[in-house]
Protein backbone atom coordinates (compact mmCIF):
# COMPACT_ATOMS: atom_id res chain seq x y z
CA UNK A 1 0.00 0.00 0.00
CA UNK A 2 1.28 3.35 -0.94
CA UNK A 3 0.86 6.25 1.74
CA UNK A 4 1.03 9.78 1.79
CA UNK A 5 2.13 12.11 -1.45
CA UNK A 6 -0.47 13.23 -3.35
CA UNK A 7 1.64 14.09 -6.84
CA UNK A 8 1.25 11.85 -9.79
CA UNK A 9 3.80 9.47 -10.75
CA UNK A 10 6.78 11.35 -12.11
CA UNK A 11 8.94 9.98 -14.70
CA UNK A 12 12.60 10.03 -13.62
CA UNK A 13 14.38 13.05 -14.38
CA UNK A 14 17.60 11.84 -16.21
CA UNK A 15 20.56 13.45 -15.13
CA UNK A 16 24.34 13.17 -16.77
CA UNK A 17 26.67 13.75 -14.16
CA UNK A 18 29.93 14.68 -15.40
CA UNK A 19 33.17 14.85 -14.19
CA UNK A 20 32.87 12.26 -11.18
CA UNK A 21 36.29 10.50 -9.97
CA UNK A 22 36.26 10.48 -6.19
CA UNK A 23 37.41 13.91 -4.93
CA UNK A 24 35.39 16.98 -3.85
CA UNK A 25 33.59 17.48 -6.79
CA UNK A 26 32.43 14.08 -7.10
CA UNK A 27 31.11 14.45 -3.38
CA UNK A 28 29.53 17.69 -4.12
CA UNK A 29 27.57 16.61 -6.97
CA UNK A 30 26.51 13.15 -5.22
CA UNK A 31 25.55 15.49 -2.27
CA UNK A 32 23.08 17.53 -4.90
CA UNK A 33 21.97 14.30 -6.69
CA UNK A 34 21.07 12.44 -2.38
CA UNK A 35 19.32 15.27 -1.65
CA UNK A 36 16.27 15.46 -4.53
CA UNK A 37 13.63 14.70 -3.82
CA UNK A 38 11.99 13.33 -7.41
CA UNK A 39 12.89 10.51 -9.01
CA UNK A 40 15.65 10.75 -11.50
CA UNK A 41 17.81 8.44 -13.62
CA UNK A 42 21.54 8.95 -13.58
CA UNK A 43 24.40 8.85 -16.40
CA UNK A 44 27.51 8.90 -14.46
CA UNK A 45 30.83 9.92 -16.48
CA UNK A 46 33.97 9.53 -14.75
CA UNK A 47 36.88 11.77 -15.66
CA UNK A 48 40.45 12.13 -14.91
CA UNK A 49 43.38 9.90 -16.34
CA UNK A 50 41.67 6.76 -14.71
CA UNK A 51 38.27 7.43 -13.91
CA UNK A 52 39.31 7.97 -10.90
CA UNK A 53 37.64 6.35 -7.67
CA UNK A 54 34.60 5.09 -9.20
CA UNK A 55 32.02 4.90 -6.67
CA UNK A 56 28.46 6.52 -6.28
CA UNK A 57 26.18 5.89 -3.37
CA UNK A 58 22.23 7.20 -4.28
CA UNK A 59 19.22 5.85 -4.18
CA UNK A 60 18.57 6.38 -7.57
CA UNK A 61 18.30 4.31 -10.73
CA UNK A 62 21.89 4.37 -12.63
CA UNK A 63 21.36 4.12 -16.29
CA UNK A 64 24.76 3.79 -17.85
CA UNK A 65 28.39 4.67 -16.32
CA UNK A 66 30.93 6.14 -18.62
CA UNK A 67 34.80 7.35 -18.24
CA UNK A 68 36.04 9.70 -20.51
CA UNK A 69 39.91 10.12 -20.16
CA UNK A 70 40.15 13.79 -19.62
CA UNK A 71 43.35 15.85 -19.72
CA UNK A 72 45.67 16.06 -16.77
CA UNK A 73 45.84 19.58 -15.12
CA UNK A 74 49.29 18.41 -14.08
CA UNK A 75 50.36 15.52 -16.27
CA UNK A 76 49.55 16.96 -20.09
CA UNK A 77 51.31 19.08 -21.87
CA UNK A 78 49.65 21.76 -24.08
CA UNK A 79 49.39 20.00 -27.25
CA UNK A 80 47.84 16.26 -24.83
CA UNK A 81 45.38 18.48 -23.43
CA UNK A 82 44.10 19.86 -26.88
CA UNK A 83 43.81 16.71 -28.34
CA UNK A 84 41.90 14.71 -25.41
CA UNK A 85 39.58 18.16 -25.16
CA UNK A 86 38.60 17.90 -28.64
CA UNK A 87 38.21 13.91 -28.37
CA UNK A 88 35.79 14.96 -24.89
CA UNK A 89 33.99 16.49 -26.93
CA UNK A 90 33.32 14.43 -29.47
CA UNK A 91 32.73 11.49 -26.49
CA UNK A 92 30.30 14.06 -24.86
CA UNK A 93 28.20 14.31 -28.11
CA UNK A 94 28.17 10.45 -28.18
CA UNK A 95 27.15 10.08 -24.86
CA UNK A 96 24.30 12.71 -25.17
CA UNK A 97 23.24 11.33 -28.28
CA UNK A 98 22.77 8.06 -26.60
CA UNK A 99 21.85 8.99 -23.57
CA UNK A 100 19.30 11.76 -24.33
CA UNK A 101 19.20 13.16 -21.03
CA UNK A 102 17.17 16.16 -19.90
CA UNK A 103 19.84 18.18 -18.00
CA UNK A 104 23.68 17.44 -17.35
CA UNK A 105 24.77 18.66 -14.45
CA UNK A 106 28.97 19.45 -13.98
CA UNK A 107 30.02 20.35 -10.77
CA UNK A 108 33.57 21.95 -10.31
CA UNK A 109 34.96 20.02 -12.63
CA UNK A 110 37.41 20.95 -15.66
CA UNK A 111 35.30 18.09 -17.75
CA UNK A 112 31.87 20.74 -17.47
CA UNK A 113 34.06 22.47 -20.32
CA UNK A 114 33.99 19.62 -23.57
CA UNK A 115 30.27 18.56 -22.13
CA UNK A 116 29.36 22.01 -22.07
CA UNK A 117 30.30 22.50 -25.98
CA UNK A 118 29.00 19.01 -26.25
CA UNK A 119 25.30 20.27 -24.84
CA UNK A 120 25.78 23.78 -27.27
CA UNK A 121 26.14 21.96 -30.30
CA UNK A 122 23.44 19.31 -29.60
CA UNK A 123 21.06 21.54 -27.69
CA UNK A 124 20.76 19.90 -24.08
CA UNK A 125 20.84 22.00 -21.11
CA UNK A 126 23.98 21.91 -18.88
CA UNK A 127 24.04 23.20 -15.42
CA UNK A 128 27.51 24.27 -13.95
CA UNK A 129 28.03 24.36 -10.06
CA UNK A 130 31.10 26.13 -8.98
CA UNK A 131 32.74 24.25 -6.04
CA UNK A 132 31.45 25.49 -2.39
CA UNK A 133 35.31 25.84 -1.84
CA UNK A 134 35.46 28.53 -4.43
CA UNK A 135 35.26 31.39 -2.09
CA UNK A 136 37.28 34.76 -2.54
CA UNK A 137 38.10 33.43 -6.66
CA UNK A 138 36.51 31.25 -9.43
CA UNK A 139 37.65 28.30 -11.05
CA UNK A 140 39.52 28.79 -14.46
CA UNK A 141 36.54 26.14 -15.71
CA UNK A 142 33.83 28.52 -13.64
CA UNK A 143 35.61 31.50 -15.50
CA UNK A 144 35.70 30.03 -18.97
CA UNK A 145 32.23 28.58 -18.83
CA UNK A 146 30.55 32.03 -17.69
CA UNK A 147 33.07 33.65 -20.20
CA UNK A 148 31.30 31.54 -23.43
CA UNK A 149 28.44 31.89 -21.97
CA UNK A 150 28.29 27.83 -22.24
CA UNK A 151 26.29 26.47 -19.43
CA UNK A 152 22.42 27.27 -19.52
CA UNK A 153 22.85 27.98 -15.65
CA UNK A 154 25.84 28.39 -13.48
CA UNK A 155 25.61 28.56 -9.82
CA UNK A 156 27.71 29.59 -7.02
CA UNK A 157 27.86 29.53 -3.20
CA UNK A 158 30.12 32.63 -2.13
CA UNK A 159 28.53 36.38 -2.81
CA UNK A 160 31.88 37.15 -3.54
CA UNK A 161 32.21 35.54 -6.75
CA UNK A 162 28.97 37.71 -7.66
CA UNK A 163 31.14 39.97 -9.70
CA UNK A 164 32.53 37.03 -12.20
CA UNK A 165 29.27 35.30 -12.72
CA UNK A 166 26.58 38.33 -13.57
CA UNK A 167 24.05 36.00 -15.11
CA UNK A 168 24.73 33.11 -12.37
CA UNK A 169 22.78 32.15 -9.32
CA UNK A 170 24.45 32.67 -5.81
CA UNK A 171 23.07 29.82 -3.61
CA UNK A 172 23.83 31.67 -0.48
CA UNK A 173 21.64 34.48 -1.12
CA UNK A 174 19.37 32.16 -1.81
CA UNK A 175 18.04 33.41 -5.72
CA UNK A 176 16.93 30.95 -7.73
CA UNK B 1 39.49 7.83 20.16
CA UNK B 2 40.72 10.52 17.72
CA UNK B 3 40.90 9.18 13.82
CA UNK B 4 43.33 11.50 11.51
CA UNK B 5 41.93 11.17 7.54
CA UNK B 6 44.51 12.33 4.49
CA UNK B 7 41.89 11.79 1.84
CA UNK B 8 42.93 10.35 -1.37
CA UNK B 9 46.43 11.23 -1.34
CA UNK B 10 48.71 11.01 1.40
CA UNK B 11 49.58 14.39 4.22
CA UNK B 12 53.34 12.85 5.39
CA UNK B 13 53.63 16.27 7.48
CA UNK B 14 49.86 15.75 9.31
CA UNK B 15 50.62 12.19 9.73
CA UNK B 16 54.29 12.98 11.01
CA UNK B 17 53.24 15.85 13.14
CA UNK B 18 50.35 13.43 14.93
CA UNK B 19 52.59 10.20 15.80
CA UNK B 20 55.82 12.05 17.03
CA UNK B 21 53.11 14.20 19.24
CA UNK B 22 52.02 10.67 20.61
CA UNK B 23 55.06 9.68 20.82
CA UNK B 24 56.21 12.67 23.09
CA UNK B 25 52.56 11.91 25.23
CA UNK B 26 51.16 15.20 23.66
CA UNK B 27 48.01 13.41 22.78
CA UNK B 28 46.32 11.36 25.07
CA UNK B 29 44.27 8.30 23.88
CA UNK B 30 43.96 6.07 21.17
CA UNK B 31 44.61 7.26 17.80
CA UNK B 32 44.51 5.72 14.26
CA UNK B 33 45.75 7.29 11.04
CA UNK B 34 44.71 6.94 7.54
CA UNK B 35 48.05 7.63 5.78
CA UNK B 36 47.10 7.08 1.64
CA UNK B 37 49.80 6.94 -0.53
CA UNK B 38 51.85 8.76 2.54
CA UNK B 39 55.38 7.85 2.97
CA UNK B 40 55.86 8.45 6.74
CA UNK B 41 54.78 5.10 8.32
CA UNK B 42 53.84 6.16 11.85
CA UNK B 43 55.66 4.21 14.74
CA UNK B 44 53.47 5.27 17.59
CA UNK B 45 50.01 5.05 16.25
CA UNK B 46 47.58 2.47 14.60
CA UNK B 47 47.73 3.45 10.49
CA UNK B 48 46.03 2.32 7.03
CA UNK B 49 46.00 3.22 3.83
CA UNK B 50 42.50 3.26 2.92
CA UNK B 51 39.55 1.51 3.17
CA UNK B 52 36.37 1.09 1.71
CA UNK B 53 34.26 3.74 3.62
CA UNK B 54 35.56 5.57 7.05
CA UNK B 55 31.99 5.56 8.31
CA UNK B 56 32.34 3.22 11.65
CA UNK B 57 36.00 4.84 12.19
CA UNK B 58 34.01 7.95 12.37
CA UNK B 59 31.70 6.91 14.39
CA UNK B 60 34.09 5.59 17.14
CA UNK B 61 35.93 9.20 16.76
CA UNK B 62 35.95 11.92 19.60
CA UNK B 63 37.06 13.83 17.27
CA UNK B 64 38.29 14.18 13.81
CA UNK B 65 41.37 15.40 12.27
CA UNK B 66 40.93 16.15 8.42
CA UNK B 67 43.30 17.07 5.73
CA UNK B 68 40.65 19.90 4.34
CA UNK B 69 38.99 18.31 1.65
CA UNK B 70 35.48 19.23 0.98
CA UNK B 71 33.91 16.05 0.90
CA UNK B 72 35.89 14.73 4.28
CA UNK B 73 35.07 18.27 5.70
CA UNK B 74 31.22 18.45 4.86
CA UNK B 75 30.63 14.68 5.41
CA UNK B 76 31.89 15.22 9.82
CA UNK B 77 29.64 18.63 9.71
CA UNK B 78 26.64 16.50 8.77
CA UNK B 79 27.38 13.93 11.06
CA UNK B 80 28.57 16.34 14.66
CA UNK B 81 31.36 15.42 15.01
CA UNK B 82 34.56 17.15 16.50
CA UNK B 83 36.40 18.32 13.66
CA UNK B 84 39.78 20.14 12.73
CA UNK B 85 40.41 20.90 9.67
CA UNK B 86 44.02 20.91 8.48
CA UNK B 87 44.99 22.42 5.07
CA UNK B 88 47.22 20.67 2.67
CA UNK B 89 49.99 23.26 1.46
CA UNK B 90 50.92 20.85 -0.86
CA UNK B 91 47.81 20.93 -3.18
CA UNK B 92 47.55 22.44 -6.53
CA UNK B 93 45.14 25.48 -5.35
CA UNK B 94 44.62 27.52 -2.31
CA UNK B 95 40.93 27.36 -2.89
CA UNK B 96 41.13 24.98 0.45
CA UNK B 97 42.25 26.87 2.63
CA UNK B 98 39.49 29.95 1.52
CA UNK B 99 36.70 27.21 2.18
CA UNK B 100 38.70 26.50 5.32
CA UNK B 101 38.81 29.80 6.46
CA UNK B 102 34.96 30.86 5.68
CA UNK B 103 33.75 27.60 7.98
CA UNK B 104 36.01 28.74 10.73
CA UNK B 105 34.87 32.07 10.58
CA UNK B 106 31.39 30.83 10.91
CA UNK B 107 32.25 28.55 13.96
CA UNK B 108 31.91 25.23 11.49
CA UNK B 109 35.29 24.32 12.19
CA UNK B 110 38.63 24.93 14.45
CA UNK B 111 41.13 25.73 11.56
CA UNK B 112 45.04 24.88 12.22
CA UNK B 113 46.81 26.62 10.44
CA UNK B 114 50.25 25.62 11.71
CA UNK B 115 50.81 21.84 12.23
CA UNK B 116 52.83 23.08 15.32
CA UNK B 117 49.78 24.45 16.56
CA UNK B 118 47.77 20.52 16.98
CA UNK B 119 48.19 19.55 20.12
CA UNK B 120 46.67 22.28 21.77
CA UNK B 121 43.90 22.90 19.14
CA UNK B 122 43.18 18.66 19.83
CA UNK B 123 43.27 19.42 24.47
CA UNK B 124 40.35 22.60 23.42
CA UNK B 125 38.64 20.53 20.84
CA UNK B 126 38.35 17.61 23.53
CA UNK B 127 37.08 20.22 26.21
CA UNK B 128 34.14 21.01 24.48
CA UNK B 129 31.14 19.07 23.51
CA UNK B 130 30.54 18.14 19.82
CA UNK B 131 28.82 20.18 17.41
CA UNK B 132 25.78 20.42 16.61
CA UNK B 133 24.99 18.35 13.18
CA UNK B 134 25.20 20.84 9.73
CA UNK B 135 22.35 20.54 6.90
CA UNK B 136 24.98 20.45 4.44
CA UNK B 137 22.53 20.59 1.53
CA UNK B 138 22.35 24.18 2.05
CA UNK B 139 25.29 24.90 0.06
CA UNK B 140 24.04 23.25 -3.01
CA UNK B 141 20.04 24.44 -2.29
CA UNK B 142 19.62 26.26 -5.45
CA UNK B 143 20.95 23.69 -7.47
CA UNK B 144 18.86 21.33 -5.18
CA UNK B 145 15.80 23.20 -5.36
CA UNK B 146 16.16 23.25 -9.39
CA UNK B 147 16.31 19.71 -10.14
CA UNK B 148 13.68 19.02 -7.85
CA UNK B 149 11.59 21.66 -10.00
CA UNK B 150 13.12 21.36 -13.46
CA UNK B 151 10.32 20.97 -16.35
CA UNK B 152 8.97 17.71 -16.98
CA UNK B 153 9.85 17.71 -20.75
CA UNK B 154 8.02 15.10 -23.40
CA UNK B 155 10.47 11.77 -22.93
CA UNK B 156 13.41 11.63 -25.11
CA UNK B 157 13.52 7.77 -26.13
CA UNK B 158 17.31 6.81 -24.60
CA UNK B 159 19.32 4.27 -27.08
CA UNK B 160 21.28 5.20 -29.84
CA UNK B 161 19.33 6.96 -32.69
Amino acid sequence: MTTGSAQPSQTPLCVCVVGLGGGGFHWEAQKIIQAVRRPLELVLVYGGPNGGIMYWHSEDAIRAKYVVRGPSLTGDGALRKSVLTAGNIVQALRILYREKPDVVLAVGTAQAVPFAIAARLANYPLWFAESVTRVQAPSRTGCLIARLRLASKLFYYSPELAPHYPDGVCIERGAT
Amino acid sequence: MIFVTVGSIGFDALARQIDVAVGRGEIPGEVIIQIANGTYLPQHCEHFRTAPGLGPYYQRADLVIGHGGTGTTLEILEQGLRLISVSNPTMIDNHQREFLEMLANRGLVRYCRDLADLPAFIAEALRNPPPAPVDVARFFRSVIDGLENFPQRARRSAGPT
